[in-house]
């Protein structure tokens, strides 16, 4: 071989690439939009757990001034409830969490395995999206603005009563409304994401 | 730049230069594995180099650049962590291997393993004919020095072709 025969047969490979790429980048991006769903989740959960655990904190100091100082009932209970609320909001965050993981750990590291993976981490963030799920992770907030306006309202006893109703309903509203705007975004952003991979697995699997 | 505009620049680039990655790949993998690992890589910080790009070269020169960068970060890891490599091989059958191969560019990917780490990316970039120019900017050398160790290079190259056809003969 000489060295213009060395060059024709490196310009040669150019026209018939060593290897297949798909099946490389899928995974490469499968990997990438993983990390970034991973990402969002991660604060999702933290942002529970730090509000969460303040709300149950500051719930629980709430109940234990009531409990010693005035004693009365219907306010002790219902800083019980908000203790207990967000107490279980943490621990329903966490154990959600854990069964997520322990889900995505079944699968191996095939690339089918792998969609299969991204998969279930999709349809459990678009689980969270639904009018149910979405209900229950936001009541906590809901009933933490209801317990903070009734709080302030039995310390300052000078405003109408009719203007700290209207103030806890828009309040209440406004977690509802932000909240649906989050699931719809998300909704807009993972179904076409979810529709995608199925396709990519149809495809895969029918190549093989 | 929105993530459907880096998506479709970084796919152009792909289904174009995708023999760039390659060719580094192959230049700088030892392994089936590693050429894997490193392809994946190299693609990996190509897609964050997008929002980077400013047309100032041509996307070839800016792939070759970043594929080098991360080729040779990545042996510089290798060297450092790599283990456990076997069992990822075996397990590994994403990348089919050639069912032909050539063995003339066996012979020049041999060649070009034993050199070392800048002079191997300028072999690449000599075999794909960049000029001296576009070789000093992709690795950050003077022209002058790019010439020198080319001329290096294609000596050992030919001295190497000159004594295997003495051999043969």
């Amino acid at each position: 071989m000489n060295f213009d025969q060395m060059l024709d047969a490196w310009k040669a490979q150019d026209e018939s690439p060593l290897y297949g790429v798909n099946q490389d980048l899928l995974r490469l991006v499968l990997q990438h939009e993983q990390a970034e769903v991973r990402r969002t989740l991660r604060l999702e959960q933290w942002m529970t757990y730090v509000a969460g655990s303040i709300m149950a904190v500051l719930a629980a100091l709430v109940l234990w001034a009531l409990a010693i100082f005035r004693r009365p009932v219907l306010e002790t209970a219902a800083a019980a409830f908000g203790t207990a609320t967000f107490a279980a909001w943490v621990g329903a965050m966490w154990h959600s969490r854990r069964r997520q993981a322990r889900r995505e750990r079944e699968f191996g590291n095939t690339l089918r395995e792998e969609i299969h993976r991204h998969l279930s981490l999709i349809d459990y963030r678009l689980s969270l999206t639904g009018r149910w799920a979405l209900m229950a992770w936001h009541a906590p907030i809901a009933v933490g603005v209801v317990l903070i306006l009734w709080l302030s309202t039995a310390i300052n006893t000078d405003t109408d009563p009719w203007f700290n109703f209207w103030l806890a309903l828009v309040m209440v509203i406004t977690v509802v409304a932000s909240a649906s705007e989050a699931s719809r975004k998300s909704r807009r952003e993972l179904e076409p994401r979810r529709q995608h991979l199925r396709e990519l697995l149809d495809a895969l699997e029918g190549s093989e | 730049m929105q993530d459907g505009e880096r998506n479709r620049i970084f796919e152009g680039w792909i289904e174009a230069h995708k023999a760039i990655l390659f060719k580094v790949a192959r230049a700088y993998g030892a392994s089936h594995a590693d050429r894997e690992d490193l392809f994946q890589e190299m693609a990996l910080q190509l897609w964050h180099s997008v929002p980077a790009f400013r047309g100032d070269s041509a996307a070839s020169t800016w792939i070759y650049r970043v594929a080098f960068n991360t080729a040779i970060a990545w042996r510089r890891r290798e060297r450092k962590h790599g283990k456990g490599r076997q069992e990822i091989e075996a397990a590994s059958s994403l990348l089919a291997e050639p069912a032909v191969r050539d063995p003339r560019l066996e012979w020049i990917y041999a060649r070009i393993a034993g050199l070392g780490e800048i002079d191997r990316s300028l072999a690449l970039l000599m075999l794909d004919g960049f000029s001296y120019r576009d070789m000093s900017q992709i690795l950050g050398l003077g022209e002058s020095n790019v010439g020198v160790r080319i001329n290096r290079i294609k000596a050992a190259l030919a001295a190497q072709l000159a004594k295997e056809e003495h051999d043969e003969l």
